[in-house]
C-alpha cells in the first residue's frame, strides 16, 4: 500500500548510521539485543522489551506510535523460556498494537490496535485489520487478511487476478 | 517519574524505576513491575501481596480512598487498566482489559484481551471474561501460575534497569 508522506520533527528522532530513524524517547530495553537492519522507522512511544529476549528487526519496518514489541513466554519443561520476536522485511505496524508475536513474515501489515498474541507465527504478506486479537500460538498462511477478536482468516491479500 | 519515599518495596520484588508509581504504595515479595507500568495511589494506597506481575502500560489506579488491597499471583498483562476496588489471587487481567472501579475481583478470574468487566459487581472466583463481546463462562481451574516466568524476569529485568531499592 502507499503510505501517506508524513511530516516529522528533526529533534525528535535519532538517525542512526544504517538509516533507522527511532523517536529520542522510545523505550528501548535491552538495546544491544535489539536488531535494527537499516532504514527502520520507529515512532514516538514506542516500547521495545528487548531485555526480555533478543528483538530482531528487517529492512523498511514502520513501528507505529504507541506500539509494544514484546516477546512472549513459552512454557517449557523444566521452565518458562521468552521466545525472541523477528519482524522481517517490509512490516508495517500501526499504531497502538502489541506484538508478541514469534515470527511476522515479510511485507506484513498490522492495523491499529491490534494484539498479536505470544508465540503467533505470521507468514508472509499478511494483513491484520484493526483492532484484531491473534490469539497465542497461532500460525497463518502467507497472503491471509485476519480479522476478529479471536482472529480468523476472512479473505486474502493477494491481488484478484492471482486467485 | 517515582516517588520513592512513599513506596515500600519488599526485598524480593523487582520494581524498576521508570515504572510511573505514585502515592503509597507496596508491594509484596516477588513482585515484579516492568517499566512504562503506571500504578496510581491517587485517593488512597495500594498494596500488592506477593508475586505479582505487572507488565508494560497498565495502569492500576485505587481511585477511592479506601486500600487497594491486591493478592497475590496476579498477572497484569500489557495496557490492562484496573481500577478495582480489591482483587484476590491467581487472577490474569489480559492485554488491554479494563476492570471499573466498582469491580471486586475474587481468586482465579481471567480476563482475555480487550475485555471489559464495569459496573457494581463482584466476579466469582474462577470467572472466565473472553471474547470480544465479554461472554462469562466459570472455569475450573484458575490460570496458570506465573512462577517459571516470574523466574527468568526476576533475574534479567535487575541486569537491564535500575530498580527502586527496599527499604531498611
Amino acid at each position: 500500500m502507499d503510505l501517506p508522506i508524513v511530516t516529522y520533527n528533526e529533534e525528535d528522532y535519532v538517525k542512526t548510521s544504517v538509516g533507522n530513524l527511532v523517536y529520542k524517547r522510545a523505550t528501548l530495553c535491552g538495546s544491544q539485543n535489539i536488531v535494527l537492519n537499516g532504514k527502520c522507522i520507529l515512532q514516538k512511544d514506542c516500547v521495545f522489551r528487548g531485555d526480555i529476549a533478543p528483538i530482531r528487526i528487517g529492512k523498511y519496518v514502520i513501528i507505529g506510535e504507541g506500539s509494544v514489541i514484546r516477546p512472549g513466554s513459552k512454557v517449557l519443561q523444566a521452565a518458562a523460556a521468552f521466545v525472541p520476536v523477528q519482524i522481517l522485511d517490509h512490516v508495517f505496524i500501526e499504531k497502538d498494537c502489541v506484538i508478541m508475536a514469534a515470527q511476522i513474515g515479510m511485507y506484513c501489515h498490522i492495523g491499529a490496535d491490534s494484539i498479536i498474541g505470544r508465540n503467533t507465527c505470521l507468514k508472509e504478506c499478511c494483513e491484520v485489520k484493526p483492532g484484531s486479537v491473534v490469539l497465542p500460538d497461532s500460525v497463518f498462511p502467507p497472503f491471509s487478511l485476519i480479522a476478529g477478536n479471536p482472529a480468523k482468516v476472512v479473505g486474502c491479500t493477494a491481488p484478484a487476478r492471482l486467485t | 517519574m517515582t516517588n520513592t519515599k512513599e513506596l515500600d518495596v519488599a526485598p524480593t520484588a523487582v520494581v524498576v524505576t521508570t515504572a510511573t508509581l505514585e502515592g503509597k504504595i507496596k508491594f509484596g515479595p516477588g513482585c515484579i513491575v516492568h517499566p512504562t507500568a503506571t500504578i496510581r495511589a491517587t485517593a488512597g494506597p495500594i498494596e500488592f501481596g506477593p508475586d505479582n506481575i505487572i507488565e508494560e502500560l497498565s495502569v492500576i489506579e485505587n481511585l477511592s480512598a479506601e486500600t487497594m488491597r491486591i493478592g497475590s499471583q496476579n498477572l497484569f498483562e500489557i495496557g490492562c487498566v484496573v481500577h478495582a476496588r480489591s482483587i484476590g489471587n491467581n487472577n490474569a487481567f489480559g492485554i488491554k482489559s479494563t476492570v471499573g472501579e466498582g469491580v471486586i475481583v475474587t481468586d482465579g478470574c481471567s480476563l482475555g484481551p480487550k475485555c471489559n468487566a464495569g459496573g457494581q459487581r463482584t466476579l466469582e472466583p474462577r470467572l472466565c471474561i473472553y471474547g470480544g463481546k465479554n461472554e462469562e463462562h466459570v472455569a475450573f481451574d484458575a490460570p496458570p501460575r506465573n512462577a517459571s516466568q516470574a523466574e527468568h524476569l526476576l533475574m534479567v529485568l535487575p541486569r537491564y534497569h535500575k530498580t527502586v531499592k527496599p527499604k531498611t
